[in-house]
């Protein structure tokens, strides 16, 4: 049980990762914050829930998670949409130094399932373990790890970081070209 | 050869959709990236979360959670 005022410096501590998850997660600042604002308004509601001496941070990611998939439940059922039309929505950041380096993971990350794509954020930037991965996403550690795998390669797809086209393919010719340089092209066609 | 470089770049354009159909299926194998592609976007991510996180928190969030007034004077204030 923990009171407002006990909260007030942990969850002033977690808004910045907060944000940055919310921002990666919908590709969109203003429609980010507004989710961040929800998250603490239902947190400052509900701690009476929290348990202090557990981890805040997962909680409120589990939060904001929730409250993004429900917005997003409802948006699908006001437009026909489908996973990747998160590009369209896709705006730009205050141009700031740094964040045009950025910009091709960032439209990568909207091409994403959001199952995947929220999955890759809180394990590889956020840091999260693959447990608590899957308590704030509500499923199995096996799932999350599948998941986080599956995004890394699609965002090194679709970023050209790797040569992808032959990841199905036969794991002994694959293993055969993992020296050298695999990731640049393999000679070997589609078959 | 030559063919060899018409089949790669026919495959390069019919890959994607490909790829992305056989990653939304869970029933196939688990697909592995090499190291050096995984380390490179895991700093990638990395550094764009700590970019986006290094911004000044809104001042909205800061009235929401009552903090106005007392974050500047840490240490006094309590």
């Amino acid at each position: 049980m923990a009171n407002k005022n006990e909260i007030r410096e942990p969850l002033l501590r977690a808004i910045p990762s907060l944000r940055a998850f919310a921002i990666s997660l919908c590709g969109d600042m203003d429609r980010a914050d507004d989710l961040v604002q929800d998250t603490l308004v239902r947190a400052l509601a509900n701690v009476e829930r929290f348990e202090a001496g557990t981890n805040l941070n997962a909680w409120l990611f589990t939060i904001l998670r929730n409250l993004f998939h429900s917005e997003y439940r409802k948006r699908r059922r006001e437009v026909e949409d489908v996973d990747g039309a998160y590009s369209d929505t896709l705006t730009s950041l205050p141009e700031q130094d740094g964040h045009l380096d950025f910009e091709d993971l960032r439209v990568a990350l909207t091409q994403l399932p959001a199952d995947q794509r929220e999955a890759v954020l809180l394990v590889g930037a956020s840091g999260f373990s693959y447990e608590e991965a899957a308590l704030i996403c509500d499923c199995a550690v096996g799932t999350i790890k599948s998941r986080v795998n599956r995004a890394r390669v699609r965002l090194a797809e679709l970023m050209d970081i790797s040569d992808t086209s032959d990841l199905y393919s036969d794991q002994l010719l694959k293993s055969s070209f993992q020296t050298g340089s695999f990731a640049n092209r393999s000679p070997i066609g589609i078959g | 050869m030559r063919g060899r470089n018409l089949h790669n770049s026919q495959k390069k354009s019919e890959s994607p959709v490909l790829l992305d159909k056989k990653l939304r299926d869970p029933s196939l194998p688990e697909p592995t990236l090499d190291q050096t592609s995984q380390d490179r976007i895991g700093s990638e991510l990395r550094a764009m979360y700590s970019d986006l996180a290094s911004q000044p928190i809104p001042q909205r969030f800061l009235d929401l959670i009552g903090k106005l007034g007392t974050t500047e004077d840490d240490g006094h204030g309590e």
